[in-house]
């Protein structure tokens, strides 16, 4: 489960970063590697994708900010909805 | 609403631009017929309308007065901005009025030295005994003449930018009108400056709701990214109803008008204008009810299709306007017309809410990463 949401998230990323190269755990906001819009097209796929809205508390860089933050709000809210 | 239009806003329109004020009793108007609440939920006493219909009302508006449409839609930025990132607090104490339009609302990111590269905002926030000192100017903001609340957005020392609600009135806070402008004369545009301007933590609304909105470090990336995108649609609706007007206008003076012994639409080039001013509405309203149909199914893409949209609309405003006062010569320069008024509204579309420029650069940037995606795609299989 946690291959194909890590799987899913960095294809989407990687569809829009100016780096293929970008890791996981790199912060790609502070490395300006996306625009202003980003933010809203990324938290709109994670809830169409997932299937739930993101708190208002969650939405915050920090939890945005890396592939390894996005997999783990994910992961999160998907246990937390268990 | 098109017989509020038609007989309350568009006869009038030239007059608020030559006073460079609406009347109160227009507000009141708008705000009775729920459109202050247009895009808030019901248990808010919104009138939750769809995107489509929030288009279509936009449109209808910016036909009667571009300026009325700019007071619009800045209070709609807040209020979405409210409505995704507020607390309960904030959300209860706030949003019921910002729908009766008992509360009015404008969104102050805009600075002397910093426009489309807005992320770079220079105006100060520093925390202070029982709120936040603020320091700073703000230029260009639509609607302040009338808002009772700003959305500010400001860098808060090392902790990124911050997006705050600063009732109007605040010690420290000075509301400049800003005159003669090319359009939008009606708009309320102002230019703000703090000056130690403290925001208590707690506003002075039923509720106390707080001052600061969304997360910090989140306030231009996540509060006003999300509040222009309404901001971009409803533009883009502006645009078409824009364009709507420049041709009845056309179509009305092309049918009355005789030169050389025949109506003006008789000529082919007179026609050739109306068949353009006509293409480009139809075609900016199918990308418009595409992109509303998206943002309603919250999909991902919207958010750039909004850009092209917004571009789209807002060109094919300024070709249409432009045609229009050809096709009208020297009376669509007169104030007995509205065209003249259309003409200078249409080119500050393609400014607000991200230029032209800004939108292009957007659309092309996304694609060509996209092309280097599915090259890599390609390439990994």
């Amino acid at each position: 489960m946690t291959s194909e949401i890590r799987a899913a998230i960095r294809g989407f990323v990687l569809a829009f970063v100016k780096d293929d190269l970008l890791d996981d755990d790199e912060n790609m906001f502070e490395l300006g590697y996306v625009n202003s819009l980003f933010a809203m097209q990324l938290v709109m796929f994670v809830e169409k994708t997932y299937g739930f809205s993101v708190p208002r508390d969650d939405l915050k860089l920090s939890n945005f900010q890396s592939i390894d933050a996005i997999v783990a709000l994910v992961e999160e809210r998907l246990g937390s909805a268990r | 609403m098109k017989t509020w239009i038609d007989e309350a806003v568009f006869p009038n329109a030239n007059r608020w631009e030559e006073d460079q004020e609406i009347p109160e009793s227009v507000l009141r108007s708008l705000a009775s017929r729920g459109l202050f609440g247009a895009c808030l939920p019901g248990n808010y006493g919104g009138m939750a309308l769809d995107s489509l219909a929030l288009g279509a009302a936009s449109a209808e508006i910016a036909r009667g007065s571009v300026s009325l449409l700019s007071v619009f839609v800045v209070h709609a930025m807040v209020s979405q901005a409210l409505l995704r990132f507020g607390d309960d607090a904030q959300k209860n104490a706030l949003l019921p009025r910002l729908a009766t339009g008992d509360l009015r609302a404008a969104f102050a990111l805009t600075e002397p030295d910093f426009g489309s590269d807005a992320a770079n905002i220079a105006c100060a926030a520093r925390r202070g005994d029982g709120g936040i000192l603020l320091n700073g100017r703000k230029r260009w903001i639509s609607g302040s003449c009338y808002a009772d609340l700003f959305l500010v957005f400001a860098h808060l020392e090392n902790r990124g930018a911050i997006a705050l609600l600063v009732p109007a009135g605040t010690p420290g806070l000075t509301v400049r009108p800003m005159d003669g402008l090319l359009g939008f004369r009606a708009a309320g545009i102002a230019e703000l400056t703090f000056t130690d301007c403290l925001v208590p933590d707690m506003l002075p609304f039923d509720g106390a709701p707080a001052s600061l909105l969304g997360p910090e470090r989140g306030g231009f990336v996540f509060v006003a990214s999300h509040a222009l995108d309404t901001g971009r649609f409803v533009i883009g609706w502006g645009g078409i109803g824009v364009i709507e007007g420049c041709l009845a206008a056309s179509l009305a003076y092309a049918r009355e008008r005789v030169q050389f012994g025949a109506p003006l639409g008789s000529h082919q080039l007179i026609q050739e204008m109306i068949a353009d001013m006509a293409t480009g509405r139809e075609a900016a309203r199918a990308l418009g009810m595409k992109v509303a149909a998206e943002r309603d199914a919250m999909t991902p893409d919207s958010v750039m299709n909004v850009s092209m949209f917004k571009y789209f609309s807002s060109r094919a405003c300024v070709a249409a306007a432009t045609q229009a006062l050809q096709l009208h010569g020297g009376n669509g320069c007169s104030p007995d017309f509205p065209i003249q008024r259309y003409f200078r509204d249409a080119r500050i579309f393609e400014i607000i809410e991200g230029s032209s420029q800004m939108q292009q650069m957007m659309i092309a940037s996304a694609l060509l990463k996209q092309g280097r995606a599915a090259r890599r795609k390609r390439h990994d299989s």
